[in-house]
């Protein structure tokens, strides 16, 4: 009998225990809820759709794969116009029928189709190099025993990790020479027709790529990724001798990077045809094989100034992560990525864009033209020494000529005709690309105003028949002529004097063809230009008010960053740098700045204890708000988010319809945007996922139906083909409405189009952005955005703003002026939103000054919603325990969604009595509202959205349950043992 | 009533064995594993068999959750299996128990095929949830180096996402690990308490302070540091500093405590730490 109650005892325990322990897991749980949902995947919400629900976006598509087969195409054609031919020696290329190929590199077997991180694409499915030059050229077009060796040498590209990795994890790992058998050897001269040398550097999230690390030296020249390893420069070396033995007839380079490698080595080798390839994507080879072939003329130009010395710039002066002096002092972190620790702290970095407006061809060519003109202290500059391929740069099969070049001024803007003839034998496309020059005057000089020798305005693309004449006709915005002038007016201006349009092959001919017009010493230039594609328009009026207002809203426009500059910024501590200006290009060439930090610059947003961002907060409140009043909330009402559908941003019903939400369903909307928005049950709002990426949605990594991998962005950029790119985001679209989730919704947002400009060639992102320059990103940008958001899908374009570099972005500083920011680093974004229509953006890791992107008010409104007229939401980059990326902060300056989740700093708890706190979380809810009833969430109607308890909570319910019943039914047996053990006894 | 809580009682028990049992499935040797996947694509007779391993690391304070090692088995019949081990929760019990240890994680299948022409091994590989849905398919080719091969796995973080990570796989024909438990003491990570010259602790709560020479405090939760101070042993006895603020630490004799807490969202924990004997703690300022 005592063994008996014994037992029951011992199991009454036990019960109690569990139950103890399941019933405290529910709340612990809770806190955490949304990040455990979305980690298995736990079905949150059912939509049960309205029947007859009107259907605002329907794919095109009946059939998926009649959609799959047309991206496969577009890809393929995106890349044969996106690819610019370099050098073509004897007119190499294109290559006969029957050509024989002999691939070279570890990299023609390891094709690069995409970069890594977020933005990475599959290439499960993608048609390798072997695959495309065999389809187009013929079976057995390529040494298929050279093929096998690069298949089993071992030999592979290594790229930095894309969270916890650096730029030391980088390795080219080419195949030393010493590896290839004589048996190999003895093949090559069968397939000897070509020499097909691949030259791939991978790029990706999260480490730049090394640009002189000295622990890498010996893997690679100087520990720099961008220059020909020793592998390379031996393979090089046996070619040319190859070629001269008559192994090989030809040597064809493709330069398969986005990262543009120092192309100082194209003269040598004996090397006839150069081809930049960029990222290729899924069918991009087959593209490329086009081109070798033939088949397609290539007519890309190239979007970044490549150089024979990619450390000429000025930008490379500054460019890496610089540590703070005195971090130690205030305990900064090293922090690079949302696990390293102290992602709550303030970052130890920051960099100084000290060369203001003149990154790529800006720099290059202005110098040049200063050169050439002997003014600005030029100094003995060799244009030729740094350029190998100007911006804009591309060959083709064919010749073109230009001939009645004409500028006539409009009102606002001016329509540039000229004719374009094909003196060639092949039928070919033809991009024009119109330059201008501002002129540099004294009133600039003064104003510290900088001026670039040219910048494009405007471009077209035709097909020409060979033989036949094409009229371009080309509007230029007058808005596009202006500059910003962050001293005096402190707005936009358009200057008296005289400017200069062109239309030029490229930005280097373009300046060539203005200092002809100028008369200019042609002794000094690197070749004569054509002062005849060259057209002055003298404007009599300096114009400081016509630009002052937003061409969009009609808000004025005036200095928002004076905050990100270290010579404006009150609490610089006398720090303050000498921006590159073109009045004094010796005196001012950048030099690597050493900063510390101020008492000022800690208070101001650097700060990461909870008593500095309190008072940042307040500041901020009494700043913005100060006139705050307390906004309704949780009102009964009978608006649902499917009555706001299309509907108007200024809608008046979105007031009523927010103010029906309680607050904490709205933070919980705004707290965790982690790849997808919460339902809202309250006005009766679907959950949605959102996705990556700036090359497409990629079907692999999500398990759609269909999903292109395309090029990379620059690649795209380089067709200056917008009706391609719009193509391509409509497909991208298509991509979107063709998935959903397992529990039924939809995919309706994506994190892209990237639209950062490549600073340098080492960003490690740079696959991921257009170009070097900021205003061709935008049209690329707005034609892509205006494909995407046509099929129901709003977009973040991305990382707003300044995010130029992965070395310290997790709050790095990021030092500029307000010319630079508006004028480049701005471009881009710009146009994914006012031409465009893009509804969203994403902000970045970085701070702009001292303020995280989300948290500066100017950024955030001023720029976003005052100037440009942006209707939906803003998300941050991965907020994933980076405390910096404060909610208050975010809330208070026009931040509106976080891509995270709450846990461990749900900020915005306990404040539903602050009206400034209530006023910017309903405007931020608003906002998301916005883009989730523009898109084809809504084709669900006024649907019945049930919030679901996710699986693994009702488990834990039902366990708690059963525990409880358990410990009773236990507790009554041990009780009834005890005392039948009493009585007997 | 007997019966009825008897009842009870084995329900509770036998839920409570489902919930708690994972994947289930029997601890098979590793080269024969069975596939979870609810179907094979086309599935066919193979006789050969082959074995991979890699792994995910970063160093960093939350990094335990992303680390992964993977243990890949392709099966004579043509089935793909990769299970999960997250190494660094520090869990080398039993594969079939341990909580960590996720078998099929990943599963799908794999052929022998030519690629352009060179022979390789194709996987195929997905993630497949409780109901059988389909997410996050790979297609890799691995081929044959030197009897090693070797292929990149992209593998989901947050399934059904695009947030993934890559693995690192190299295996060979036959096996690498006898079993799943070979495989987890392979990869098994021991805990190193950081370097200290001495510590407080909360041992009910398994929270401890290390004091680290030159004035540096780490305070972990198990195995997650959660704070980072400061602590010096002077003329005025041991000072306690967090967040840039002196934290009262009481004395008792020898013995010396202090207070912390842990805030995760609402929930928030103090602890009391405790050194039994503060002076033998070397004399820092």
């Amino acid at each position: 009998m005592k063994k008996g109650s014994a037992k029951w005892t011992v199991l009454t325990v036990i019960m109690a225990i569990l139950m103890v322990v399941s019933i405290v897991a529910i709340p612990v749980t809770n806190m955490f809820a949304n990040a455990i949902n979305v980690t298995l995947g736990a079905k949150t919400q059912e939509i049960v759709p309205e029947e007859g629900a009107s259907v605002y976006f329907v794919s095109n598509y009946e059939n998926v794969d009649d959609l799959v087969a047309f991206e496969k195409q577009l890809c393929r054609d995106i890349e044969s116009e996106g690819a610019a031919l370099l050098i073509n020696r004897e007119n190499t290329l294109p290559l006969a029928a029957g050509t024989k190929f002999t691939p070279f590199s570890q990299s023609s077997f390891n094709l690069l189709y995409g970069g890594t991180g977020s933005g990475q694409v599959s290439a499960d499915d993608a048609i390798t190099l072997k695959n495309a030059i065999d389809t187009v050229f013929g079976a057995d077009s390529v040494n298929p025993d050279q093929w096998k060796f690069y298949a089993t040498a071992g030999y592979k590209r290594v790229n930095a990790a894309t969270t916890g990795g650096n730029q030391g994890q980088y390795r080219i790992n080419e195949v030393p020479w010493a590896k290839y058998t004589d048996a190999l050897k003895k093949t090559w001269a069968n397939y000897g027709d070509v020499a097909l040398v691949v030259l791939a550097r991978s790029g990706g999230e999260g480490a730049d790529l090394p640009s002189g690390l000295p622990e890498l030296e010996e893997f690679m020249t100087d520990g720099d990724y961008l220059r020909l390893c020793k592998e390379e420069v031996e393979m090089f070396e046996q070619l040319e001798q190859l070629k001269k033995d008559g192994t090989f007839k030809k040597i064809v380079v493709l330069l398969n990077s986005s990262n543009t490698l120092q192309l100082d080595f194209v003269d040598k080798y004996g090397i006839d045809a150069v081809l930049w390839i960029g990222d290729v994507g899924m069918t991009g080879a087959l593209g490329v094989a086009d081109i070798l072939a033939g088949n397609v003329n290539p007519s890309g130009r190239i979007v970044d100034t490549f150089l024979k010395d990619n450390h000429s710039s000025p930008a490379m002066q500054n460019f890496g992560a610089y540590d703070w002096t005195n971090g130690a002092d205030y305990g900064v972190a090293t922090a690079q990525n949302n696990t390293d620790p102290g992602i709550d702290k303030c970052n130890q970095d920051y960099v100084v864009y000290q060369e203001g407006i003149y990154v790529g061809y800006r720099y290059y060519e202005t110098r040049y033209e200063d050169y050439v003109l002997n003014q600005g202290n030029a100094g003995d500059y060799v244009y030729t020494n740094d350029v190998a391929f100007p911006f804009g740069y591309g060959l083709s099969y064919t010749t073109f000529e230009y001939s009645n070049f004409s500028v006539k001024e409009n009102q606002n803007d001016f329509t540039v005709k000229v004719d374009v003839k094909n003196t060639g034998s092949v039928d070919g496309k033809h991009t024009v690309q119109i330059y201008f020059q501002s002129p540099y005057t004294q009133y600039d000089i003064d104003n510290l105003v900088e001026k670039a020798a040219v910048e494009i305005c405007g471009f077209d693309k035709k097909m020409i028949k060979a033989g036949d004449t094409e009229t371009f006709t080309i509007t230029v915005e007058k808005e596009d002529l202006t500059s910003y002038d962050h001293m005096n007016a402190k707005t936009y201006i358009l200057e008296d004097g005289d400017y200069y349009f062109t239309v030029g092959k490229n930005a280097h001919d373009a300046v060539n063809n203005i200092l002809a017009a100028k008369g200019a010493d042609a002794s000094r230039m690197t070749e004569a230009g054509n002062a005849s594609l060259a057209q002055k328009w003298t404007n009599d009026t300096f114009d400081k008010t016509t630009y002052a207002v937003s061409s969009v809203t009609g808000k004025p426009i005036t200095n928002l960053f004076d905050d990100a500059d270290l010579n404006k910024y009150a609490g610089n501590g006398g720090q303050t740098v000498t921006y590159l200006t073109r009045h004094d290009w010796v005196g001012t060439f950048p030099t690597t700045q050493s900063l510390h930090i101020t008492p000022e610059m800690w208070a101001d947003g650097l700060t990461h204890e909870e008593s500095g961002r309190k008072a940042i907060v307040e500041k901020m409140k009494a700043a913005l708000y100060a006139d705050a009043t307390m906004p309704k909330m949780a009102v009964a009402g009978d608006l649902d988010a499917a009555d706001l559908a299309m509907a108007d941003v200024d809608d008046p019903r979105y007031l009523e319809l927010v103010s029906e939400i309680p607050y904490t369903e709205m933070t919980n909307l705004i707290y965790n945007g982690f790849h997808l928005t919460q339902p809202v049950p309250s006005i009766n709002l679907p959950g949605t996922n959102d996705e990556n990426g700036p090359q497409g949605f990629t079907k692999s990594l999500t398990g759609g139906a269909s999903a292109m991998a395309y090029t990379s962005e620059d690649v795209m950029a380089a067709t200056y083909n917008l009706e391609l790119v719009h193509n391509m985001g409509l497909c991208i679209g298509e991509d979107f409405l063709h998935v959903e989730d397992a529990s039924g919704t939809p995919y309706s947002g994506i994190y892209g189009p990237g639209a950062n400009i490549h600073r340098t060639p080492y960003s490690g992102r740079n696959f991921e952005y257009y170009s070097e320059d900021g205003w061709v990103a935008g049209r690329i940008s707005a034609a892509e955005v205006m494909g995407i958001q046509d099929r129901g899908v709003y977009v973040f374009t991305k990382h707003f703003a300044l995010n130029d570099q992965e070395e310290g972005r997790y709050g790095i500083a990021t030092w500029s002026n307000e010319q630079a920011i508006r004028e480049l680093y701005l471009e881009g974004f710009e146009g994914s939103i006012v031409k465009g229509g893009g509804m969203g953006v994403m902000s970045s890791f970085n701070r702009l000054g001292v303020t995280w992107s989300g948290a500066h008010h100017g950024l955030m409104t001023g720029i976003l919603r005052d100037e440009w007229g942006m209707k939906g939401a803003a998300i941050t980059d991965c907020s994933v325990f980076a405390k910096y990326m404060d909610y208050r902060f975010g809330v208070l300056a026009g931040q509106d969604l976080w891509d995270g989740h709450g846990s461990g700093m749900a900020t915005l708890d306990g404040l539903d009595n602050d009206p400034a706190i209530v006023t910017g979380v309903q405007r931020a809810v608003k906002n998301i509202v916005y883009s989730i009833t523009h898109s084809h969430a809504m084709n669900v109607g006024k649907a019945t959205i049930r919030v679901i308890t996710p699986w693994w909570q009702k488990l834990l319910y039902t366990l708690a349950g059963l525990f409880t019943l358990g410990t009773i039914a236990s507790a009554v047996m041990m009780v009834r043992a005890k005392k039948a053990a009493k009585e007997e006894a | 009533m007997k019966k009825i809580a008897a009842v009870l009682l084995t329900a509770v028990m036998a839920i409570s064995m489902v919930a708690c049992g994972g994947n289930g499935g029997s601890s098979t040797p590793a080269g024969n594993k069975e596939t979870k996947a609810a179907e094979t694509q086309g599935a066919q007779e193979e006789s050969k068999t082959y074995q991979f391993e890699g792994k995910f690391e970063e160093q960093g304070e939350y990094a335990s959750m992303l680390n992964n090692a993977f243990l890949l088995n392709l099966n004579a019949d043509g089935t793909a299996v990769c299970d999960k081990y997250a190494f660094a929760k520090y869990d080398a019990s039993d594969a079939e128990t341990n909580p960590t240890y996720t078998q099929s994680y990943l599963s799908g299948t794999w052929k022998a095929v030519e690629k352009d022409g060179v022979p390789c091994l194709q996987i195929k590989l997905s993630y497949k949830d409780a109901s059988g849905n389909e997410s996050n398919a790979t297609t890799s080719y691995a081929y044959d180096v030197a009897g090693e091969y070797s292929f990149d796995m992209s593998y989901p973080v947050t399934p059904g996402q695009a947030y993934t990570r890559t693995a690192a796989m190299t295996g060979k024909e036959g096996t690498i690990y006898a079993d799943d438990n070979a495989f987890i003491q392979a990869y098994k990570q021991e805990f190193e308490a950081p370097a200290s010259v001495g510590t407080f602790v909360d041992a009910e709560n398994n929270v401890t302070a290390y004091l680290q020479d030159g004035g540096v405090m780490l305070i972990y939760s198990g195995y997650d540091k959660f704070a980072e101070g400061k602590w010096a042993n002077g003329a005025d006895g041991i000072t306690i500093t967090l967040n840039d603020a002196a934290v009262e630490v009481t004395k008792d004799g020898n013995a010396a405590s202090f207070k912390v807490t842990r805030t995760m969202g609402d929930f928030t924990n103090e602890y009391t730490l405790t050194c039994a004997d503060v002076t033998a703690l070397p004399k820092a300022e």
